[in-house]
């Protein structure tokens, strides 16, 4: 007796979700997500996370959807929050499916939307006096778009240790002149978790991340820019590290679509006992969009004989005029710092971790340092 | 006693013979100068002493005090007393001179059963040091080495030494790549560090250090042996002769 297809299940997501609930036209994103299967682009940008897994993690969290995030920091001036249902749902649903990467390279962001039972608009027309908290503790699905009006600038910290299998969507808009300082520490945990985030920059916004990870049992976290319009600017930053047991899939795509846009990307990965991580940094420069300037660095250390590291690098590019660099390398840690550490006394255990730490340190921002990077640190061989 | 005692030294790199046969002595108090051609073996011995990996002992003993050195890993030789001035010294990028600093006078103290030297304390003397050595003291907040320049890099080695005050200093070509400014604070530094209880090895090319760091012997090193000592007239005669004499 075979199973049912892939297919099968996707509608089955679909329609346990959308009973109840009719904030989102569950068909259509059920549809352009079954389009995709016979890609084998879809096959490939799955490769460190298999459709299959990602498919229970939504047919779990759609069977038990207690999402549990709580928004701090939303109570202010200039900020507002309403349910998704309250929008215009008549356009919601192109809306969203406009923001989200091609599932083929992607799929979680429309699996993610496909299971939430509800979401969640926070719509920023002000610049707040403190940062945005989302504190994102339960299990389920969840879809969180945050939009941020023109020249208004905001701080998003973001933290996720779900208890239960958790699938979350963030989308963030950008206006004119917009900027958002996004800070987000992934906890460890035995708990499967995907999690997507679609970001879309208009004219001289910029958008800043700051994401810190430490793999749990499996978890994949998709990032995908756009931007969008001239002059709008993208720098990501990344720290994470991958012990015994763990997995972390971060697969990253960020669109040049316009001229004068700017890309950073600086991730720090660390390998510190026998599982599985990988990197997959995309940057997608689109014709037309001339001047557009993109850099990318992925190193990863390999702390442990057993520890998987991936990381692929890719390019596309398809106008003349551009500035692109990137560079990814998986090693050791530096033995001639080491030396010079001893030769002044310290021992070599200690030599290591300090040298570890500087590492991970060099990606992580000073508003995730204090209450999240133990996290990382702690893991490290002592 | 003497501070440091080499016996019959040889020293393999990849399996080739670099030192054949090395012997040398030096006293607490004492200012050493070992010159000699390249590939003679001078830098090898500087790592030899500091136990760098991939330096391979065939025979022979160092002695340093009363722990036969060789035993020691580096951290340990380093907490022994021992303190090496790089040549190429690298840059650890993300560790801050001050953290690097703090750690490795930290490790040295309880190594030795000395309580830690409290922050502010630690601070004032670091900061006092960098001055005395013309280093900006904003150099101390960037990572160890990073950005430096090499007259900087050396500057910023005899500031770890005159901190760490070990029993024997080995400087490395401490003198190569600086302009008569930087050799000049360099000199006047390690002049400052000499003291009855301590000792410096220095290892360098030129005479033109000597000029300023005024030793108690000079050894030529040549093919993997010390091939002959003297006084600074030696160093002198070097100068004006070259090392051509030393094959004949």
């Amino acid at each position: 007796m075979t199973g049912p297809t892939e297919g099968e299940r996707i509608l089955r997501i679909a329609e346990r979700a959308a009973a109840g609930s009719h904030w989102l036209d569950h068909r259509a994103v059920a549809e352009r997500l079954h389009a995709t299967q016979a890609s084998p682009v879809h096959r490939e940008s799955l490769r460190h996370t298999a459709f299959d897994a990602l498919l229970r993690i939504f047919e779990d969290v759609a069977a038990d959807a207690t999402i549990d995030a709580v928004f701090t920091g939303i109570e202010q001036p200039g900020v507002f929050c309403s349910p998704l249902a309250a929008v215009d749902t008549g356009t919601l649903t192109g809306h969203l499916l406009d923001n989200l990467p091609e599932p083929t390279r992607h799929a979680g962001a429309d699996l993610a939307l496909l299971a939430a039972p509800s979401g969640r608009l926070i719509d920023v027309s002000a610049t707040p006096a403190s940062p945005l908290h989302i504190g994102d503790t339960g299990q389920g699905a969840a879809v969180t778009v945050v939009r941020v009006q023109r020249g208004v600038t905001a701080e998003l910290i973001e933290r996720v240790a779900p208890t239960g299998p958790r699938g979350g969507l963030l989308i963030i808009e950008l206006a004119h002149d917009a900027t958002l300082n996004h800070y987000r520490a992934v906890a460890p945990g035995a708990t499967a978790l995907w999690l997507g985030t679609s970001v879309r920059v208009a004219k001289g916004a910029c958008y800043r991340a700051n994401l810190i990870a430490r793999g749990r049992s499996r978890a994949r976290l998709e990032t995908h820019v756009v931007l969008a319009e001239p002059h709008s600017r993208a720098d990501l930053t990344g720290a994470s590290v991958v012990t015994d047991g763990e997995h972390l899939d971060q697969p990253v795509i960020i669109e040049h679509r316009a001229p004068d846009t700017t890309s950073t990307q600086r991730f720090h990965g660390i390998g510190a006992g026998k599982g599985r991580s990988s990197f997959n940094g995309r940057i997608h420069i689109h014709a037309g969009a001339v001047r557009s300037d993109a850099w990318l660095g992925n190193r990863n250390l390999a702390l442990h004989p057993d520890a998987e590291i991936n990381t692929k690098p890719e390019l596309e590019i398809y106008t003349d005029d551009v500035r692109c660099a990137h560079g990814a390398t998986i090693g050791q840690l530096d033995a001639e710092a080491l030396f010079l550490m001893q030769s002044r006394g310290i021992p070599e255990a200690a030599a290591r971790q300090l040298l570890a730490h500087a590492f991970l340190r060099a990606c992580i921002a000073a508003p995730l340092e204090a209450a999240h990077a133990e996290e990382l640190l702690g893991a490290l061989p002592a | 006693m003497s501070l440091l005692e080499i016996r019959s030294l040889h020293v393999e790199v990849e399996g080739k013979p670099i030192l054949k046969g090395l012997d040398l002595t030096i006293g607490a108090g004492e200012v050493h100068a070992i010159m000699g051609p390249n590939g003679s073996g001078k830098s090898t011995l500087a790592n030899v002493l500091a136990g760098r990996p991939g330096y391979e002992i065939v025979s022979g003993s160092i002695r340093f005090g009363d722990q036969d050195l060789t035993a020691l890993e580096p951290h340990q030789r380093a907490h022994a007393g021992l303190f090496l001035a790089f040549q190429y010294p690298t840059e650890i990028p993300g560790v801050s001179n001050m953290e690097f600093l703090k750690a490795a006078l930290d490790h040295q103290h309880a190594a030795r059963g000395q309580p830690a030297m409290n922050a502010a304390a630690f601070m004032k003397q670091v900061r006092s040091l960098a001055a005395s050595l013309d280093l900006n003291p904003e150099f101390l907040k960037r990572g160890v080495n990073e950005g430096f320049s090499g007259g900087e890099k050396k500057r910023n080695e005899i500031l770890q030494m005159l901190l760490l005050a070990p029993r024997l200093a080995v400087l490395d070509e401490t003198d190569s790549g600086l302009d008569i400014d930087a050799l000049q604070t360099v000199a006047d530094g390690v002049n400052r560090f000499r003291a009855p209880d301590n000792a410096v090895l220095m290892i360098t090319h030129y005479q033109r250090l000597l000029n300023h760091i005024v030793p108690d012997q000079v050894h030529v090193l040549a093919a993997g042996r010390i091939v002959r000592s003297g006084g600074r007239e030696l160093a002198e005669m070097l100068e004006a002769q070259g090392y051509g004499w030393i094959d004949a």
